[in-house]
């Protein structure tokens, strides 16, 4: 079973047009990251590069369907 | 040459530890000043981090900063991008023609990309970057790009904090205001908005996402007859010491952080509320993200929030099938506890709390440092990572006077 550090609503992440990548801090000073293209997939775990702390992305996937992003 | 007293320990990405590399720290290593070996006399007034920042404000009220300064929340110019050793910090207040200098630094505090500080004159400054709000310096200002501005309408303040989006200030009468998100209800009930009230956000579904871009008055109840004496915020969450050493709480309240009822019954409350039962008079308060931590005159310390990494040292033996009895941390406690110091023959009086993101640090009238909590980067200073699920003292010569925290980072101010 995952354990999750924390279920996050997608507007609670920050959006960089640049790397088309969806962030939120994580408590150990870099941030969980979900791509634009993982989103269209239907990934909803956004992980930190630098720790084992991951959190899940709760969206609507219909929103990153079509290039609706 | 005279020696180096402060010692950090904990997450070092971008050189936030202030002890001259990016590697992170699992045992109190020793900080350094650009410059000098030692910018201190004595004790320092405060030390504190925030997202890959942090600062230390010298007893003769000067800044000094380390780490990531891409948004320039070290306060320095662009070209630095971070610094891995202590840097004092000259700050010169962005007027359209004249800027003036500020000196005489009382108060600081680090949110994720920004800082926030108040001077021994009142005034309160602004730097870094604050996409929610949470620089206070209007709608127009999310990035300062190295601008020190001024946080307009406020005055006599006497010290400031940061939540992860959001940042409050406390004056000298006992008033609080705040500004940055209000999501959760963070910034409480709030007197006099209809100025400055946006409403942001990805979608128009999101129209809980209200954020407030300069200072608006945060009421602790509809008369505002409390004398607030110290204030403390969360990622999501903020608490309010009163002079008669209560304490209200308000904002997320998903791991029961705000002390008084269970998340499956209180989600988030903007309406400030007591927290009850506490043994003495609460003297001292601070936030992890998700917790609450006080100290009471008689020296104990009364804690409540989240505890699945074991933030708030509190551990349960269960007895498993195939192990025996073992020790777990207690998912969370939306109702204060007493935190248990470990059992050496006498009691352990506690002269000073605070939190980091997801870990605590105490210090003894006997000058010792004891942790708990989420330890993957070594913020607990044991020496490995493994996670501390009840206070353990942190190994070290000297009295310890001082202590700071922030996101996964920890400091020590060893006196002798």
């Amino acid at each position: 079973m995952i354990s999750f550090y924390d279920e996050l609503e997608i507007e609670d992440f920050e959006f960089d047009e640049e790397t088309q990548i969806y962030h939120y801090p994580c408590p150990c000073g870099d941030r969980f990251e979900i791509t634009v293209a993982e989103l269209i997939d239907g990934e909803e775990i956004a992980r930190c590069p630098s720790c084992s702390l991951m959190v899940r992305v709760i969206y609507d996937p219909d929103d990153f369907q079509d290039g609706n992003t | 040459m005279s020696k180096t007293n402060l010692y950090a320990f904990g997450s070092n990405g971008n050189g936030q530890l202030g002890v001259g590399n990016k590697d992170d720290v699992l045992f109190p290593s020793p900080c350094s000043f650009s410059g000098h070996t030692n910018p201190f006399i004595d004790s320092p007034q405060m030390i504190t981090g925030g997202g890959n920042h942090s600062a230390v404000i010298t007893n003769k009220g000067e800044l000094w900063m380390s780490g990531l300064n891409t948004d320039r929340q070290c306060g320095l110019p662009s070209n630095i991008s971070n610094l891995t050793a202590f840097e004092k910090v000259v700050l010169n207040e962005d007027k359209n023609t004249n800027t003036q200098s500020i000196s005489a630094i009382k108060s600081v505090a680090c949110g994720w990309t920004h800082t926030i500080i108040s001077t021994e004159r009142g005034d309160v400054y602004a730097f870094g970057k604050g996409s929610f709000g949470e620089l206070g310096c209007g709608p127009s200002n999310l990035a300062l790009n190295g601008k020190i501005l001024r946080v307009e309408g406020l005055a006599n303040v006497c010290k400031v904090a940061c939540g992860l989006r959001h940042s409050v200030a406390l004056t000298t009468n006992g008033v609080c205001f705040g500004w940055g998100s209000n999501r959760y209800g963070q910034l409480g009930t709030i007197i006099n908005n209809e100025y400055n009230e946006k409403l942001v956000g990805l979608s128009s579904k999101s129209t809980k996402n209200i954020q407030y871009f300069s200072p608006v008055r945060i009421a602790i109840d509809k008369e505002s007859s409390f004398f607030i004496a110290d204030i403390a915020c969360g990622r999501n969450h903020t608490v309010v010491l009163s002079a008669a050493g209560d304490i209200y709480t308000f904002g997320n309240n998903k791991y029961g952080q705000l002390g008084y009822a269970s998340p499956h019954d209180i989600t988030h409350a903007e309406q400030p509320r007591k927290v009850s039962v506490f043994p003495g008079r609460i003297v001292e308060i601070s936030c992890g993200w998700s917790a609450t931590i006080a100290r009471n005159d008689d020296g104990q310390v009364i804690i409540w929030g989240r505890n699945d990494h074991g933030q708030l040292g509190i551990i349960q033996r269960i007895e498993s099938e195939d192990q025996g009895f073992i020790i777990q941390p207690v998912p969370l406690c939306y109702i204060p506890k007493l935190v248990v110091f470990p059992d050496d023959g006498h009691r352990h009086v506690i002269a000073a709390v605070t939190c980091g993101s997801e870990h605590s640090l105490a210090i003894t009238t006997t000058g010792q440092c004891l942790t708990w909590g989420w330890n993957e980067h070594g913020s607990c200073g044991s020496g490995n990572t493994v996670n501390v699920l009840s206070p353990k003292f942190v190994n070290g010569d000297g009295i310890i006077s001082k202590i700071g925290a922030g996101c996964g980072t920890s400091w020590i101010w060893i006196s002798g």
